[in-house]
């Protein structure tokens, strides 16, 4: 018992540090291909510190005030019950507990505090963001369900644990289920939110969308919300798709693989309207994974 | 006196005493019609577990009635909402015209469901249901003018249900002489492949009508967007499941075994059954998307109550033993769910006056008891753990994985992604945003309204992190499903061939997190600044006194947009062309009316030759 508590604390420290040095580092090389110096890698922590620091902040209400903290509760639930490293009673979290279909129901628990936060901070900027958000959920949900039903059905098992361990010597799904995992990680690249798929947050559109009424301790709250969700998603796919990891090493060397993926892409496009978006998820991803998984039920 | 007959008289006895006693004193009728009601549910609950029948005989017909742990599960959704319903309505309707017919139509309503469950022959079960379809008529049309024309609908698509189903009755009773279920599922076997198919697909019909499955669905959005908001609740909460239970009725009680080998197989399934279970899964996805675009909240809900219900409807037909615990499950979550939602709205609309959603918004501030109860509400719809809409979800689901239906499994789940829009709306439009002027001295309802509300909230909440509390009644009532497995129920854990979760340490997990994030807050932290809602970052434009940033018309533009392939298509539109279309086709046949006496003296002529003829030639 004394271990898991354990655990699960040094689950959360690690997720929480990792997500912020991976937004660092993304900043890091935004700048670096655009010719700018950028910030320094541990800019993230300095910002979020200095956030937490401030004595005052702004709320708009019992639910904005809630919001970012049901935000950071459904990150760290999703995390707890995703498996860290195989076989690993301290790293485990609470795997045991749960499946792929509780995580992927889990996932959406922070956005929704999220979401209501944003509703009730009245700006609407921010609600334009919410359900273009939403809108986007839809379109990347397609392709990725496809490519987890085709794994579930490939395998018989709705467990995560399980499929980590299927997935041992090297026998990973991103090889031997190469269109699902296609489907995955061009979905990946929406859940991510980077270019082109940055339509709920767009800057220069709708003045950072859902963001811009945080300040202070809840914008501190939300960016360490953010930090671990990024880690949980990261683990997540690393668990489908490249086997799991075995030791902390290959956890950050997987996850970060991942993690370049949508920066790097990020750097190349413009951005998408929504309707553009959701199209685009729902055409190419959704054949390839239709593809794989007729090829699997066949 | 047989405690089946005993609840119904009670029910009825209140209905046709309404009247009578409104005219007396409205505080008298209502303290009558909540004593009959707590009356019959003490009755009810005495019937738990029992499993009884009895029979007797009337216009010689034999009738049998029968209460067993299917019926009593079913049964348990009318007689809660009801109960719960009937106080919000006492307030809701307290200032309202037509207090007496609302009540009246009301318990008939309440009895006659009762009545179809306590059936076990089709002559009582169509009786009871119509009976059902003309009392939730009376409530449909209460508006009267306004609501003319989704009364109209209404009855035209409940009397082709009536329609087809009384011939499948009338089929059944001229093949086999008797009406009751159990002799007629013994015989069912001597009928061929296409009769007992014509005979399902007849029933399926009218009950697919009650359920709103597509395309059967058109009466639906009208007709819960203009009746009284708690009979709305009662409506789609327990009503649309009387459609269900017909369903279960059809599928599992008369599923004959030559129609089966008659059919064949899909992934280990009767054909029949799996497209069934496509039409669920169908309704859940369409009626999904129309719900996004929906600008009235009632409307939203409706479409919502017959996506919802297709899940239902889904997982009757995938007939495995989880898949059907999914169902069940799911028929109680809705009930709750949509109860709640419905009595929101209701209590807004009681408050405000409106339900459209862009009028409305910011009340959170005004209102916050409906806010979590629609809170609670929308999570639950959603299938976010840890309330009681993720164990119903994912006993389907897993039902569908063990089954290997890939597809009938993505549409359901990217449908449920699809709710998550259109939950979001509905909270964001009526509670959150900016309170518009007119509704700045807004007051919460009163504890009468509350109360139901709350209790609702708290069962969706149990039912959430002890799935086990509802399993156990639900793995009894499967007993009485034939051709189903019995369900296995263990106390924390859901469980499956191909995973496993457990509730109730996901909740807890949930929980401690969330205490210790507020707690952090409240101790680190000193308090934050509260701002109005008019002080927001507007990216330095300057706002206009009074002017109003509310974002609620078009909520989801680009979803419409993408999605206009598919919208644009409706069935009521279909309906509508097509009744056009007749209606020029019997424009024709106008002409046959000359006006000429000796025109008809002529047909009359014709006629009886035409009888003649077929009499000596053709019949003999």
């Amino acid at each position: 018992m004394a271990v898991i508590i354990l655990g699960l604390i040094l689950t959360i420290v690690l997720a929480w540090t990792v997500g912020l040095l991976y937004m660092g580092i993304d900043r890091k090389i935004t700048a670096r291909v655009q010719n700018r110096y950028g910030p320094p890698v541990h800019q993230q922590f300095i910002d979020v510190i200095k956030l937490w620091k401030k004595k005052t902040a702004i709320s708009h209400g019992t639910m904005f005030h809630l919001g970012p903290t049901l935000a950071i509760t459904g990150s760290i639930s999703t995390l707890l019950f995703i498996p860290i490293l195989i076989g690993s009673k301290l790293w485990g979290g609470l795997s045991f507990e749960g499946d792929l279909i509780l995580i992927l129901y889990l996932m959406v628990f922070g956005s929704l505090g999220m979401a209501l936060a944003v509703g009730e901070s009245a700006n609407p900027n921010g609600i334009i963001g919410v359900s273009r958000g939403l809108t986007q959920m839809l379109g990347f949900e397609l392709p990725f369900l496809i490519a987890v039903v085709t794994l579930m059905v490939q395998y018989n098992t709705t467990s995560l644990v399980e499929l980590t361990r299927l997935q041992a010597g090297g026998h990973w799904n991103l090889i031997y289920s190469p269109l699902a995992s296609i489907a995955a990680f061009i979905a990946l690249l929406g859940m991510m939110g980077h270019q082109p798929f940055d339509v709920p947050i767009a800057p220069q559109e709708i003045a950072s969308g859902p963001m811009s009424e945080f300040g202070g301790k809840y914008l501190g709250t939300v960016m360490s919300s953010h930090a671990i969700f990024v880690f949980a998603k990261l683990t997540l796919f690393m668990d489908l798709f490249l086997g799991g990891a075995s030791n902390i090493g290959s956890l950050i060397l997987k996850t970060f693989a991942i993690f370049l993926w949508p920066v790097v892409v990020g750097l190349i496009y413009p951005r998408f309207r929504t309707e553009q978006s959701v199209r685009f998820f729902w055409t190419w991803p959704t054949a390839i994974g239709l593809l794989g998984l007729i090829l699997i039920v066949w | 006196m047989n405690l089946i007959t005993e609840i119904l008289l009670i029910l009825f006895g209140a209905a046709i005493l309404t009247p009578v006693l409104g005219k007396i004193s409205r505080a008298l009728r209502n303290v009558v019609l909540f004593a009959a009601i707590i009356w019959a549910g003490v009755l009810f609950l005495k019937l738990y577990g029992v499993s009884e029948s009895f029979r007797w005989s009337m216009a010689g017909f034999s009738l049998v009635w029968r209460v067993n742990p299917l019926a009593w599960f079913f049964g348990s959704i009318p007689m809660t909402l009801g109960f719960l319903i009937l106080p919000f309505s006492f307030t809701y309707m307290w200032n309202r015209d037509r207090q007496d017919y609302f009540y009246f139509a009301f318990m008939m309503t309440l009895g006659s469901m009762m009545g179809i469950l306590f059936a076990a022959d089709f002559l009582s079960m169509f009786f009871f249901w119509e009976i059902m379809t003309w009392s939730s008529f009376l409530n449909v049309i209460y508006y009267r003018y306004e609501a003319q024309k989704a009364g109209l609908k209404y009855f035209i698509m409940s009397l082709i249900g009536a329609y087809s189903m009384l011939l499948a009755i009338v089929f059944l009773y001229a093949q086999f002489g008797a009406l009751d279920f159990q002799t007629i599922a013994m015989h069912l076997d001597e009928l061929s492949v296409g009769s007992l198919l014509m005979v399902y697909i007849l029933f399926l019909i009218g009950f697919g009508v009650k359920a709103a499955v597509i395309p059967l669905h058109t009466w639906a959005p009208d007709a819960y967007e203009i009746s009284p908001a708690p009979f709305t609740a009662l409506f789609s909460g327990a009503l649309s499941k009387m459609g269900v239970y017909g369903f279960v009725v059809v599928l599992f009680l008369l599923s004959g075994l030559k129609m089966i080998q008659g059919m064949g197989h899909v992934f280990g399934t009767p054909t029949f059954d799996y497209v069934v279970a496509w039409f669920g899964a169908i309704t859940a996805f369409i009626a999904t998307l129309i719900a996004v675009v929906q600008e009235d909240a009632k409307k939203l809900l409706a479409y919502s109550s017959v996506g919802q219900v297709g899940y239902i409807i889904l997982g009757l037909g995938v007939a495995s033993t989880l898949s059907v615990a999914g169902a069940f499950y799911q028929a109680l979550n809705h009930a709750i769910f949509k109860g709640m939602l419905f009595l929101v709205v209701g209590a807004v609309f009681y408050r405000t006056g409106t339900h459209d959603m862009r009028k409305l918004g910011g009340l959170i501030k005004k209102m916050p008891y409906s806010f979590v109860v629609m809170l609670f509400g929308i999570i639950t719809l959603a299938g976010i753990p840890p309330l009681s809409g993720f164990p119903a979800k994912w006993i389907l689901y897993e039902a569908l994985v063990d089954k290997h239906m890939v597809f009938l499994l993505i549409v359901a789940m990217i449908a449920s992604t699809g709710a998550f829009l259109y939950a979001y709306r509905l909270i964001t439009s009526i509670f959150l945003g900016q309170l518009s002027e007119e509704f700045k001295d807004v007051k919460e309802v009163p504890w009468s309204m509350r109360l139901p509300m709350l209790i609702l909230t708290l069962l969706t909440i149990l039912f959430g992190v002890m799935p086990s509390l509802a399993l156990r009644f639900i793995s009894k009532a499967m007993e009485f499903v034939p051709g189903i497995a019995p369900l296995d129920v263990k106390s924390f854990w859901l469980t499956s061939s191909t995973g496993h979760v457990n509730p109730f340490a996901v909740s807890s997990t949930v929980g401690v997190v969330l205490l210790l994030g507020v707690a952090a807050f409240a101790i680190f932290w000193t308090k934050s600044k509260k701002a109005t809602q008019t002080d927001i970052h507007t990216s330095g434009e300057p706002v206009p006194e009074g002017a109003s940033f509310r974002y609620a018309t078009n909520f989801y533009q680009p979803f419409a947009r993408a999605f206009w392939p598919l919208l644009r298509h409706s069935a009521d539109r279909l309906y509508n062309s097509l009744a056009g279309n007749l209606e020029n086709l019997f424009d024709y046949l106008r002409f046959v009316y000359t006006g000429n006496g000796q025109t008809y003296a002529l047909y009359v002529i014709l006629f009886l030759a035409t009888l003649f003829i077929f009499a000596k030639h053709i019949v003999f």
